[in-house]
């Protein structure tokens, strides 16, 4: 891949989608799977494990609801059978003996069942017999309605345990009339059994039901004979009944009043003791109300149901309890109670299964982190190949090189090739002269602007930490030269014009020590080039032993060179015109606010035409004295003559020079003019281009007998670089401020607006004529 | 693919209804450094082998294969990439009009690499001066001088130091002005390893220049002959 591509075009997608693959998504793929397949063992794990747990409840529920429902069948069945006995055993009594019969039965019964409250006989006639337990002791009472004086009156006879009579009372019946109560006009109205509903019982203040049967007695008339039955030991029963730890059971009557239920006596409470506000609302617990409307809804059976805020489980069963005046058995148990182990077991379950996905994750993770440090292996090698690759070019363009060893050129392969490699912004090859006291860059190229330069030199006393530093002959890379002591100052000096800070530092060790260093700034090269600086360095030090070998075997030869070869007059002054008064030059360099500048360039092959060189200079000649009486003719500050180009200057004479520009421009036109005249008489296409800039530059007197006057800045630079860059030869190109200025004498046409990293971008202008 | 390919036709016959070039089979091989001189009198045919050798034409059999990578083989978005590689001085200029002359020069680099905007602007501004512009034209193309569009284009093709040139040059023999940076660049490019495919109209107008090439290839419609 070449450096900074974005898009590698040799990495085909389809493999990157297979890398990407197998070293992320195969991985997450795995462990997804792992995970889903936990979760799909878990949840049909559970799920059996729940029905399982739910069939195993419903069966034990059931075999409750069975129990509870004999429980309650033989708790009423002492009534059911008590009052179908009665009947049978007092319609066959003997009309006389049948107050002693009920007596000796009703006794008997009291005494041996408990839940049983009472016992009566109701004639047509009116008459009306009790048996009831002793309110006040352990005794029977017995009670009979009997008319005194024309009123009724409720005799009572009380017997203790023994049987022994105690006393009498009386007192008056109220008009008690036993045939207008509903267990009398019920029982006589139906073949069998009667309920009534709850009542409150006074002489206990405990709940009673009535069951009430007809009868008729050997004399003909009818009676009905009723058991009082007390629901307290009922609700003891519930009370007691323990399905699970959390489980209740309620009975209810077809219209939801409550029958028998835990904690009764609070229900008795809360109602006032009046049975029909007895409802499952006031009892409190929703689960019975929900489960209630459950069973008028659906009938009865095993429900499954969340309550609550919690939205806990629960599995209620409703149940119809046979032999009762359709009273319905509700019983509720916590989900948790049997199922509580599944979750615990399921809780359990997903504690291992975590960690079973931790550890495949944590594999996964380490398999991902494998394969990405296999693929960075990868292009490790591949980056290794292509350096080795890279370095084997690079030497081999060394090796190449013929003059490698030619003192006199510079080094400009291994730079070259020294920043090629290292990928760097600047590569240098200095030597030590002078005892190791100074530092000469043989060359310094910087692969940006692909240009050399070199000569520059570094004093011991500019840089010292830096000079001790190669002098120690150990490599260093620092990374922010600028702030390490040791490159400070070579970062000041050499590198901050380039605005590099990072700095390899590699010295060049000989058979006599260290001559001298290679620098490579900013390299972002990622590999280890040590070894390939090294054989640079190697060849470096080879090429400094030729330049001392060349100082020290032919000093004779170099002398003569200097001696004998032709001695020119020193030129100091170039100008043709020179300054005009010493009094118009300033004395010392300053900066002229507008001047004008002309560089007319002529083209290399014009310069290096292969005609007779005595015709060129001829031609040659005879543009120079053009140029001379064209600036004498137009009042030009000077003209001076280097190399290929001729530079033209006006407006330097200190005071203000409003004419300067337009004096440049009729010299150029002029000019033109002039070469064209002479080429064409030479027969030679007017291959020359003129640049006019307009503007400020610095310019003085330099030097010292003589003196000689120099203008630079950018101005002479701009027009400099218009003239070699004109569009076509012949043409005079100028820049927007000489447009500006001349562009009400002169007509124009733009070549375009162009950028320069210095001036920013600017129009460029061709001038054509006056106007 | 052979070593040191830079651009190989191994048969390879262009589609019959796309481009200029006869459906005929191509059979060459440009290696690194190369500098192959195709003499081609209609300019629309060197256009069309330029578009031939950029993997821009379907083909009927064969394969083109650039820097070993064969053309019909890539995905899209590789081939961006790999034509990232190649520079080009098209003779129709494929100027964007909305653009500024110097966006379309540096695009190609700002598009395929991560090279700063400053970099490639250095890089840009040396050639263009090399090229003889006075900067970096920053005009829309159809305000620029056709000579500088010219220059333009030639930067445009060898900043970055592609892998290929194509140079569909029907110019420089009435531009000689233009001729000394282009061999410059030719040579800078060629001793990074990069071949350049050079389409002239006469080859003997270029004759002076016979020494930087090394191969001098004829398109017609009857093929491409390589001597």
């Amino acid at each position: 891949m070449v450096p900074y591509e974005v898009v590698d075009p040799f990495e085909r997608p389809e493999d990157k989608r297979r890398r990407r693959w197998f070293q992320v998504l195969l991985p997450i793929t795995t462990v997804l799977l792992i995970l889903l397949s936990i979760a799909g063992i878990g949840w049909h794990s559970w799920k059996t494990t729940q029905q399982g747990t739910f069939e195993l409840t419903r069966r034990l529920l059931d075999m409750v609801q069975k129990y509870v429902v004999q429980d309650v069948e033989e708790y009423l069945g002492s009534a059911t059978i008590g009052a179908y006995f009665a009947r049978d055993f007092l319609a066959h009594a003997a009309p006389d003996a049948l107050k002693q019969d009920f007596d000796d039965y009703g006794s008997s019964m009291l005494r041996l069942v408990p839940q049983l409250q009472s016992f009566y006989v109701a004639g047509e006639d009116g008459s009306f017999m009790l048996i009831e337990r002793d309110p006040n002791g352990d005794g029977m009472e017995y009670t009979t309605l009997t008319v005194k004086d024309g009123a009724g009156i409720f005799h009572h006879d009380f017997y203790d345990a023994s049987g022994k009579f105690l006393r009498s009372e009386e007192n008056p019946s109220d008009g008690y009339d036993p045939r207008k109560r509903s267990w009398f006009h019920d029982a006589m109205q139906v073949n069998g059994l009667t309920w009534s509903a709850p009542t409150l019982y006074e002489a206990t203040k405990h709940l009673v039901i009535t069951s009430s049967a007809a009868f008729t007695g050997r004399d003909g008339m009818q009676r009905v004979f009723a058991v009082n039955t007390s629901l307290d030991q009922l609700s003891s029963f519930l009370t007691k009944l323990h399905v699970s730890q959390g489980s209740r059971a309620v009975i209810v009557d077809e219209h939801g009043h409550i029958i028998a239920a835990p904690e009764f006596d609070r229900l008795e409470e809360k109602s006032g003791g009046d049975p029909s506000r007895m409802t499952l609302q006031l009892f409190g617990d929703k689960k019975f109300v929900k489960m209630y409307d459950h069973y008028r809804v659906n009938g009865k059976g095993t429900w499954h149901f969340t309550a609550g805020k919690d939205k806990k489980g629960y599995i209620g069963i409703s149940q119809p309890l046979p032999q009762t005046a359709g009273w319905i058995l509700l019983i509720s148990s916590p989900e948790s109670d049997f199922a509580g182990f599944i979750r615990r077991n399921g809780r359990q379950s997903l504690m291992f299964a975590m960690i079973v996905v931790f550890l495949a994750t944590i594999l996964a993770g380490l398999l991902a982190a494998q394969s990405r440090k296999t693929e960075r292996a990868r292009r490790k090698i591949t980056r290794m190949t292509e350096q080795d690759q890279m370095e084997s070019i690079a030497l081999q363009a060394v090796a190449s090189t013929r003059d490698l060893f030619d003192t006199s050129s510079g080094a400009f392969v291994l730079t070259e090739q020294l920043a090629t490699v290292a990928q760097a912004r600047r590569c240098a090859v200095w030597q030590f002269l002078k005892k190791n006291t100074v530092l000469v860059c043989d060359d310094i190229y910087d692969s940006t602007l692909d240009s050399h330069s070199g000569g520059s030199e570094l004093t011991v006393s500019d840089c010292k930490a830096f000079f001790e530093l190669v002098s120690s002959g150990v490599s260093a890379e620092i990374v922010s030269a600028a702030a390490d002591d040791r490159t400070r100052g070579f970062e000041r000096l050499v590198m901050r014009e380039a605005r590099t800070s990072r700095l390899l530092v590699c010295p060049v060790v000989g058979g006599d020590g260290v001559l001298g260093v290679i620098t490579i700034e900013d390299s972002a090269a990622d590999h280890d080039l040590e070894s390939f600086i090294g054989m640079m360095a190697a060849i470096v030090a080879m090429r400094f032993d030729h330049v001392k070998e060349d100082a020290s075997t032919e000093p004779g030869e170099k002398q003569d060179l200097l001696t004998s070869g032709p001695h020119h007059p020193v030129r100091f002054e170039d100008d043709f015109l020179g300054a005009r008064n010493a009094s118009e030059i300033q004395e010392a360099a300053c900066l002229y606010k507008e001047v004008a500048v002309m560089v007319i360039s002529f083209t290399d092959p014009f310069m290096e035409s292969s005609a007779n060189p005595d015709t060129v200079l001829a031609l040659i000649n005879r543009i120079a004295c053009a140029g001379q009486d064209i600036a004498r003719q137009h009042d030009l500050f000077s003209i001076k003559l280097a190399g290929h180009r001729l530079i033209c200057v006006a407006g330097c004479s200190g005071k203000a020079e409003p004419d300067a520009i337009i004096r440049i421009a009729e010299a150029a036109l002029a000019f033109r003019e002039a070469c064209v005249a002479v080429l064409a008489e030479a027969n030679i296409e007017p291959i020359f281009s003129i640049g006019i800039d307009f503007g400020p530059a610095f310019g003085g007197e330099l030097g010292k007998d003589p003196t000689i006057f120099n203008l630079w800045g950018e101005t002479v630079t701009f027009a400099e670089l218009m003239a070699q860059d004109a569009a076509d030869v012949g043409t005079i190109e100028v820049s927007e401020p000489v447009y500006m200025a001349l562009r009400d004498r002169y007509l124009f046409r733009s070549r375009g607006a162009f950028y320069t990293p210095r001036s920013g971008a600017g129009q460029i202008y061709v001038l054509v004529t006056r106007r | 693919m052979l070593a040191g390919s830079v651009l190989e036709l191994d048969h390879a016959c262009p589609d019959t209804d796309i481009g200029n070039l006869m459906p005929v089979p191509f059979t060459a091989r440009v290696a690194s450094g190369d500098c192959i001189m195709i003499e081609c009198r209609r300019s629309v045919q060197a256009s069309a082998f330029s578009d031939f050798c950029s993997g821009m034409i379907p083909l009927s059999a064969g394969a083109v294969r650039f820097m070993g990578l064969d053309w019909s083989e890539l995905g899209s978005r590789q081939m961006d990439a790999l034509r990232g590689r190649i520079g080009r001085v098209a003779l129709s200029g494929y100027w964007p009009e909305q653009l500024g002359v110097q966006i379309s020069i540096m695009m190609r680099g700002l598009h395929h690499t991560t090279r700063s905007i400053d970099d490639i602007s250095a890089e840009a501004l040396r050639l263009a001066i090399r090229f003889g512009l006075p900067g970096l034209p920053i005009d829309p193309p159809y305000r620029l001088d056709r000579m500088d569009l010219i220059r333009a284009a030639c930067v445009r093709a060898f900043l970055g130091s592609p892998g290929l040139v194509l140079i569909e040059d029907f110019f420089t023999a009435a531009n000689p002005v233009l001729l000394p940076p282009l061999l410059h660049s030719i040579e800078e490019i060629r001793q990074h390893g990069s071949a350049v495919l050079w389409f002239v109209s006469n080859a003997s107008s270029h004759d002076d220049y016979r020494l930087i090439r090394n191969g001098l290839w004829h398109l017609s419609d009857d093929g491409l002959v390589t001597g």
